[in-house]
């Protein structure tokens, strides 16, 4: 046996399905032992591509992604997918092949520092230096990983490493330590929950990561608290509740940023104060006694100090508090706002009209639909318009914001649940940035849809010019775009291609029930805008609002 | 704010590294800093002196996720212990017990190091 023998036999026994990979020289006798593992390999075209993909994977599964590449660039290239999962808490393994030890530190062929690189972006790493630790590493990454508040490790192997021989597997799994609540803070959250009057829960990620929407569906049926979401907490309770008022902050509904303007106690329960959903944070909820609940001490304080902090699992916190209270005044005001902001789905002309056409499509797809979205404009609309029923069912990268994304995370999504319709919705700037996974859909025949929105421009970009530099537009023109629908089918993926609202039904038929992968290209309006939208630097009350466009046909 | 802090880690490849990106990345200057490796035990003990906009509190909720970190204790401008105690216990533990090999620390599979 030799160490790469010793990586796959770690992964096998951490049940590991699929790992997504790119070799190269350093990562050679890793490669040649993977094909004796007992799960498969799937060969990506990038290592971005892998990295996402494994993001993708662990997202739509709750489970451990994991990718592998070679030392130098196959190891840069991963970076990008690394800081995607970090700052989205994902967990996620990833393997490097490095030069063999006496040479590094030489600048040899292929070498880079990937460990000091990845610092920032990993929740821990590791360089291996002997054969001998190389199975309690996997194992102890993957604890790592998926452990507590979850993320991405680095284990960067050199070959020399991997292909020393060793004796036998050493590991000595650690007992996870008990969780303890704090029973004086929840004591105080109680009376703050019992004394508000207009109490609001805005709803994280961190809900969907942990595992707790069944206790946090039960509390918000049993309390009967109006919910906002950020946008990695969409579907940790069903967009069509009665409670839900939609996504607070920059692109969020009117109804849920008037109600964490007016609320007086807003629970924060796996969230973390972004600025995407804050707006200006000095006039965020600045009526609100806050009362935040996270399993990471660091997110506590760090933007804004609450009442009282429940630090800890959020399931434990969430039964404590389960009480019924019913602030029907309160309750009132906030389903007039609803309803009084609905979203309006009218657009002039004959062209299809992105939120329209979502809205629909949401309508018809089955239940178990999982939508990975690119970054832009395209994916504010998902967010806005696609109803989730479930947090594992909207895969979007919200820390970083990684244009190209959607589609090897759609990849990853569709391998770890293969029952599952799984809808990319991307854009045209963003779908250029990993296109080349279009192979990777091909080669493994993965029944990927993809929803295109074709504006020509780089539109959240086109829009912030429009708005905020004097419809001074630069660099944001895709004009001289390729033909998408023939790009595909020149990957062996078939295509259609609409431009106008008679033909949305027709189109998001092919989408749903194509067999196979296909891609539908949906020609919009390059002026169309995302509304509303909170100006930088404003307090999220202060929306604007503007025309819905739609070229004529 | 100045600040003045105590951190107890493993001496791990990265250790050092870890902690100053960290003091840089979160708007922490350094003026002073001074670590001891005790290499029988595998810990290194660093002393650092800075200033900031920000409260010491979250430099030190920060290092407290890195694994390596033992203890962090802010020594000035009052001196408090912050909790951490699962790891303080930890720590004793591995002081008051003879050097036996390369002992690798605890994974706090209930922590949230990020």
């Amino acid at each position: 046996m030799i160490g790469a023998d010793a990586i796959v036999r770690a992964l096998e026994d951490e049940g590991a399905e699929i790992v997504f990979g790119y070799p190269g020289g350093a990562i050679m006798p890793l490669f040649d032992r993977l094909l004796d593992a007992r799960f498969q390999s799937i060969l990506v075209r990038h290592e971005q591509g892998g990295a996402l993909a494994a993001d993708g994977y662990a997202r739509a599964t709750g489970k451990v992604g994991i990718c592998i590449a070679t030392s130098g660039p196959g190891a840069t290239n991963l970076l990008t997918g690394i800081a995607n999962a970090y700052l989205d808490s994902v967990p996620i393994v990833c393997i490097t092949g490095q030069v063999a030890s006496p040479f590094m530190g030489t600048d040899a062929f292929q070498e880079v520092d990937i460990f000091g690189m990845s610092l920032g972006v990993v929740k821990h790493s590791y360089v291996v230096q002997r054969a001998s630790e190389i199975y309690g590493i996997v194992r102890e990454a993957f604890q790592i990983a998926r452990s507590g508040r979850p993320g991405p490790v680095l284990i960067d192997l050199p070959k020399d490493v991997a292909l020393q021989e060793i004796k036998g597997l050493i590991y000595e799994a650690e007992i996870p330590a008990s969780i303890e609540i704090c029973e004086p803070s929840l004591d105080k959250a109680e009376i703050l929950l019992r004394d508000a009057k207009r109490p609001l829960i805005y709803a994280g990620g961190g809900i969907g990561i942990s595992g707790s929407v069944r206790a946090f569906r039960h509390f918000v049926n049993t309390t009967h608290i109006p919910v906002v979401a950020t946008l990695k907490g969409l579907g940790a309770i069903e967009t069509e509740h009665p409670l839900f008022l939609g996504m607070l902050g920059m692109h969020g509904s009117k109804a849920a940023n008037h109600a964490v303007e007016h609320c007086d106690l807003l629970l924060v329960i796996g969230a973390r104060f972004d600025d995407r959903a804050t707006g200006k944070l000095m006039e965020f909820a600045p009526k609100a006694a806050v009362i935040h609940m996270d399993i990471d001490p660091a997110e506590i304080g760090k933007l804004r100090c609450p009442e009282v902090a429940l630090c800890g699992p959020l399931e434990p916190h969430l039964k404590a508090l389960t009480m019924p209270l019913d602030r029907i005044d309160w309750l009132e005001r906030c389903f007039s706002w609803k309803n009084e902001f609905r979203w309006d789905y009218e657009a002039p002309g004959e062209g299809v009209y992105a939120p329209r056409f979502l809205q629909l499509c949401s309508r018809l797809v089955p239940r178990r639909t999982i939508v990975t979205a690119d970054v832009g404009q395209h994916q504010m609309w998902v967010a806005q318009h696609f109803a989730f029923h479930n947090p594992l069912d909207h895969l979007s990268s919200g820390g970083l914001g990684t244009m190209g994304f959607g589609l090897p995370a759609a990849i990853g999504a569709q391998l770890g649940v293969p029952d599952a319709l799984v809808i990319c919705v991307s854009g045209d700037g963003s779908i250029m940035m990993n296109i080349q996974e279009l192979a990777t859909i091909n080669r493994y025949r993965l029944p990927v849809k993809i929803l295109l929105f074709d504006n020509q421009r780089l539109g959240m970009v086109r829009q912030w010019q429009e708005l905020f530099f004097n419809q001074r537009y630069s660099a944001v023109d895709l004009s001289d775009n390729p033909d998408f629908a023939a790009v595909a089918r020149s990957f062996g993926i078939d295509a259609m291609t609409i431009d106008s609202r008679h033909e949305e039904l027709e189109g998001i038929d092919y989408l749903i029930n194509h067999a196979g992968p296909c891609l539908l290209h949906v020609r919009i309006d390059p002026m169309a805008n995302v509304w509303p939208l909170v100006p930088p630097g404003s307090s999220n009350i202060n929306m604007m609002e503007g025309a819905n466009h739609a070229v004529p046909s | 704010m100045l600040f003045q802090a105590e951190i107890l880690a493993h001496q791990e490849e990265g250790t050092l590294e870890r902690i100053l990106r960290i003091c840089r990345h979160r708007k922490f200057a350094i003026f002073k800093f001074s670590a001891a490796v005790d290499r029988e035990r595998a810990l290194v003990r660093i002393q650092l002196e800075g200033e900031s906009e920000r409260p010491f509190i979250l430099l030190a909720r920060q290092l407290e996720k890195l694994l390596e970190v033992v203890e962090v204790a802010a020594a000035a401008p009052r001196c408090e212990l912050l909790p951490k105690a699962k790891a303080r216990v930890k720590a004793e533990a591995i002081e008051t017990r003879p050097y036996v090999g390369q002992v690798r620390r605890t994974v706090y599979a209930s922590s949230s190091q990020g």
